[in-house]
This record gives structure tokens, sequence and C-alpha cells, in this order.
């Protein structure tokens, strides 16, 4: 084992992370291609701390409070999501929130009708 | 122990210590509807807010500068917390005003009073895990405010399309926030991994400040903040959710959830600073081109809409874009770092003087019109003379006024290139002298541009304020709205003096104090 190696590794999964996360339109594919990143930076932590400072408790520390508030952060917003619900399937059939999606009328001129 | 010396362990949080009896009471009544309990919950939220406000200056003012292993809190952090102060109480008002008679809320006012305790801790936190977990929290806070807004109470389906284009456009939003959020984590996981520094400072101090792995991580930390505030062309979500939002919703996101993204950068800031000064040239054109497609793109799309709320949304992201820009400018050596912060801190006060009184009065009419379209306030200077010059001058002042507090703060990207413009030297190390000047030519042109393209945005804005009407329509607005406009028209009159008296070399400081010379 080599922290090259994982250092790799981790950088793949971050951009398996990215890819996923510029492309998805659903929600849920969002959501775990976001994890994608909480797993590579974890990696780089845990690796970084293994092979590199013995005895580290300061990314311990990191990781354990950061964990608590990002999964925070990231259960209101499921609970958001699925606590209010439409009931009706072709609204959710066409919900598209890709993260960077830009259309013209982001920027030039008004914005087009979304419920049309 | 006095009871003095055990307040001084909780230097410098005698602020949070100010809002936490109302959080505390107000919690104790979360669920009522009761009227009588609402206004009074309200009342201790205000006056908490205001102590918190006082303790902040005065405290700073008497007890200075402050700093541990997870914290600091220097001049630019109180006047941090001051900014988020003031907004706070504009924006309790405005909440107030919107949803008094919603059943929760007295949920919403400790929704976002924990929000303002979370954004002092944020912005006197000096560790990674202070800076990354409380920077975390906040925008959770936000985004429950802006949900809680956003819903109808009582209600968990959803009756109309335009509410689930509001939800998803939240959720869309708040995903690309903790996509930024995230980006943090793996850089200051890179960071770790280069060294296993838990401050900014302790990176500045090392040797290894120009390791690749540390550089790298730096680099997605910048990311991070860009993708955070919705720089262009990422501004889709963003320019989305303020259209259809409530309204109260858009001051959120503006004077709270924008802020936290530039005291970020503020934390950055150092680190910044010396990167820039070690490879100035290169990172100064890319600094240069990303603040041009913002400039250029945000205003361009202010000016092509006739939305009011998408105006005013494209031209707070112009204003980020000349944030942008003044990195840019530090990078072409033409600002100093004393300019540079004081340049971000003047014009995010701008930014607030400026917005909240446009916001309250294009609101009011939105509210009576059904529409934000921009031929709504048609006329609206010859109807009611008082409120529409009041906006003129706020609006003048916006855009760079000669003689209001707008020029005060634009001046400094402009300034700079005059000087280097009479000494003709070399901007860089290393450099044809050429190349060099020819890029702060460029660099100065934009600023030029950049200030053009505002004021042409803002005098749009006037001339259709003072037109001829299509009918004589009159808006009856309150008086507690003359009152409000006009403290901030007086305001950014009285500043602006103030300046110029300064710029002219009077040592008659009529706020107190020399605006120039605040160091940072």
């Amino acid at each position: 084992m080599n922290i090259q190696y994982i250092s790799i590794f981790s950088f793949i999964i971050f951009l398996i992370g990215l890819c996923g996360t510029i492309l998805s339109r659903r929600f849920i594919n969002i959501l775990i291609s976001l994890q994608f990143f909480i797993i590579s930076a974890l990696i780089n932590y845990l690796g970084f701390s293994l092979f590199v400072y013995d005895l580290s408790y300061w990314d311990k520390s990191f990781v354990f409070f950061a964990i608590i508030s990002l999964y925070l952060l990231f259960f209101i917003i499921v609970f958001y999501n699925y606590s209010k619900q439409t009931n009706i399937y072709w609204l959710d059939a066409m919900a598209d929130i890709s993260l960077f999606k830009t259309d013209k009328s982001d920027w030039w001129g008004d914005e087009k009708d979304d419920s049309a | 122990m006095t009871v003095l010396e055990q307040l001084d362990k909780i230097c410098p949080f005698y602020s949070c210590a100010a809002l936490m009896p109302a959080i505390i009471l107000s919690v104790f009544f979360g669920l009522s509807k009761n009227k009588g309990l609402k206004v009074f919950i309200l009342a201790v939220s205000v006056l908490s807010i205001i102590a918190a406000l006082f303790f902040n200056i005065y405290i700073f003012i008497l007890k200075g500068a402050f700093s541990d292993y997870l914290f600091s809190y220097n001049l630019l952090e109180a006047v941090q917390a001051g900014f988020i102060f003031f907004a706070a109480l504009n924006l309790i008002i405005f909440i107030t005003v919107g949803n008094f008679y919603r059943d929760n809320f007295i949920q919403i006012l400790i929704l976002f009073l924990i929000t303002i305790l979370i954004s002092v801790f944020f912005i006197a936190s000096s560790n990674f895990i202070a800076i990354f977990v409380s920077f975390v929290l906040l925008s959770a806070g936000i985004f429950q405010i802006v949900t809680v807004l956003n819903s109808n109470t009582g209600t968990r389906q959803i009756n109309s399309i335009s509410e689930y284009i509001v939800k998803n456009d939240i959720l869309r939003f708040f995903l690309v926030s903790a996509f930024s959020i995230l980006l943090l984590f793996t850089g200051f996981s890179i960071i770790f991994g280069a060294s296993d520094f838990k401050s900014f400072l302790q990176i500045l101090e090392s040797e290894k400040i120009n390791a690749t792995l540390l550089k790298t991580g730096i680099i997605i930390l910048f990311a991070a903040v860009f993708s955070y505030l919705f720089l262009f062309p990422l501004q889709g979500a963003y320019i989305r959710l303020l259209k259809k939002c409530e309204p109260t919703t858009t001051c959120i996101l503006w004077f709270l959830y924008f802020p936290a993204g530039i005291f970020l950068f503020l934390k950055l800031r150092n680190v910044f600073f010396y990167i820039a000064d070690n490879s100035s040239f290169y990172l100064s054109i890319s600094l240069i081109v990303a603040a041009a497609l913002t400039l250029i793109g945000a205003n361009l799309g202010a000016i092509k809409t006739t939305s009011m709320r998408r105006i005013l949304s494209f031209i707070f992201m112009a204003n980020l874009g000349m944030l942008l820009l003044a990195l840019g400018l530090y990078g072409a050596k033409t600002i100093d770092r004393q300019t540079f912060t004081w340049f971000f801190i003047a014009n995010l006060f701008l930014l607030l003087l400026s917005y909240l009184p446009v916001f309250t009065v294009f609101n009011f009419i939105e509210k009576k019109e059904g529409s934000d379209s921009i031929d709504n306030i048609a006329g609206l200077a010859r109807n009611n003379k008082t409120i529409g010059t009041a906006l003129i001058i706020i609006l003048a002042s916006f855009a760079g006024m000669f003689g209001t507090a707008g020029y005060l703060a634009r001046i400094h990207i402009i300034k700079p290139f005059l000087g280097f413009l009479t000494s003709g030297n070399s901007l860089y190390e290393g450099v044809p002298a050429e190349a060099g000047n020819a890029f702060a030519y460029a660099g100065f042109a934009l600023a030029l541009i950049s200030w053009a393209f505002l004021a042409v945005n803002i005098a749009r804005i006037i001339i259709i304020l003072v037109k001829k009407p299509h009918n004589n329509k009159t808006y009856a607005f309150p008086k507690s709205y003359y009152i409000y406009s006009i403290i901030y028209t007086l305001a950014a009159l009285w500043i602006g003096v103030a300046g110029l008296l300064e710029i002219y070399g009077s040592d008659i400081y009529i706020t107190g104090y020399s605006l120039f010379n605040i160091s940072f």
C-alpha cells in the first residue's frame, strides 16, 4: 500500500462524484454523487493520517464534527424534499434539478414559463 | 471570581450572549399563535439584536482584538458581525411585514435568531474545524428559513404547480450550496495531506506554502467559494429561485447567504495575497477573465430583462463580479492589501444601504400589482415625489455618483490606475513592460466598462421612475416607508459628504473617524 495509490484512488472517486453532480438531473442521483465527495475526502483524511501523520487526532476530530454537520445538512434537504410531496406523477416525472444547467433565459431576456 | 471576570471568559461572544435570551424565551412560545405573544417575542428579538449590535461595537472598543485556538476576532470580524446585525435588524422587519399573521411566525423568528448566532460564530472562527462546521450549520440555518418562508403552514401536500417549481428551485439552489461545501471539505482534506495545519495563519507561516498539494487544496477552496456565490456562468439556480420565491427570501439570501461566502473568502485573503504576490501575472489574467465574464454577463442579463427581481439579482451578481475584479487588480499590483479589504467591506455595506430601501419600495408595488414588471414603477417619481426622489438618490449612489456613499466604494477600482497611468512602469517582475502594461490597461478598461454598464442599468431604472406614466396611478405608501427611505437617503448623502471632505484633505471627520484610514 502506498499513499500515492490511495491519493489516485481518492481522486478518481472525486471525479466520479464531480461528473455525477454536474450531469445528473434527478434529486437522488445528485445526492448519491455528492456522497462520493465525502468518501473521497474521508479517504484523503484517513490515508494521510495513516501514512504521513502518525497518531494525529486533529483529522479524526475534524472528520467527526464535519460528518455530523454535513449529514445534518443532507438530512434537512432530503427531509424537505420528501415532506413536500405532490402525488402527481407527471410533475415528478418532469423534475429536472440539474445543478449547473443554464438556459439562455437564465441570463438573457425574461424567464421562460416552467409550468407551460 | 467576580462576575466581571467570569464574563471575560465569553469574550468576544458578548453579542451572542445578548441574542441567547431571545432565543431561549421564544422556544417556550414556539407553537403559540397568540397575537400578543407574537408581538412580545418580536419585541424581545429586536431588542436582543440591537443589544448584540451594541455589545459587538462596545466590547471591541473596550477589549480590543481577541485570538485563541478556535477563534480570532479583530476589527474586520467586528465589522462583519456589525454588518450581519444591522442586516438582521432590517430583515426582521421584512419578515414581520410579510409573515406576522402566519401560525409559525414565532418559529420563523427562532430559526432566524439561531442563524444570526451561527453567523457570528462563523465570522469569528479561524480554526478549520470551527470554520467548516459553522459554515455548514449556517447554510443549514439559511436553508431552513428559506423553506419555512416558502411553505404553506400545515399543508404537507403541494397544491399548485408554482409551489412545486419553487420547491425544486430551492432544492437546486441548496444542492449547489451543498456541492460547494463538499468542495470545501475536499479542499481541507488535501491541505491536511500537505501539512497538518489547523488554520490559514499556520499555512502562511510555513515553508510548505509552495507545495503543490497545498496549492491544489487552496485552489479547490477558491473553486468552492466561486460556486457558492453562483458566479457566472453558474448563476442559473440563483436567478431562478430569486424570481419566484417569497419576497423576504431574496433579502435573506442577499444579506445572509452571500455575505457568508464573501466572509469565507476574506478568511482566505492572506493566502490569496501570498499566491498572488508570487505568481501574479497568470493568476491575474484568469481572475480578470472570470471577473469580465461575471460583470458583462450579469449586466447584460439586467439590461435584457423587464422583471425587477431579476434586474436586482443580476446587479447584485455584477457587484460580486466587481469584487472578483478587485482580486485581479490586486494580482496586477494596482491595489494594495488594505485597499482590497476596504473595497470588499465598503461594497458590502453599499449593497446593504442601497438594496434595502429599493427592495422595500419595489416589493410594496409588486404586492399591489401582482407582478414585478419594471413598467409598474413608471412615473413613480412624478406621482410620489418623496419616495421617488429618495429612490433616485439611492440608486445614483449605488451607481457611484460623485458626492454619495457609492462614489467612495466604487472609486477604489479606478483610482489606482490613474496613478499607474502617470508612472507608466511595468507592474510585473519578470514580464516585459509592454505585456505588463497592456494587461494593466485591459484591467483598467474592464473596471471602466463595468462601472459604465452598472451606471446604464441604474440609469434605465431612474428614467423609468421619472418618465411620464401611462396612467396616473399612485400608491399609498404607509408613513413607515417614507421614514425608511429618507433615513437611507440621508445616510448615503452623509457618508458621501464625509468621504468627499476626506478626499479633499479636510481633517473634520463628520462620521467621527476617518473613513479611509480604517485598517483591517
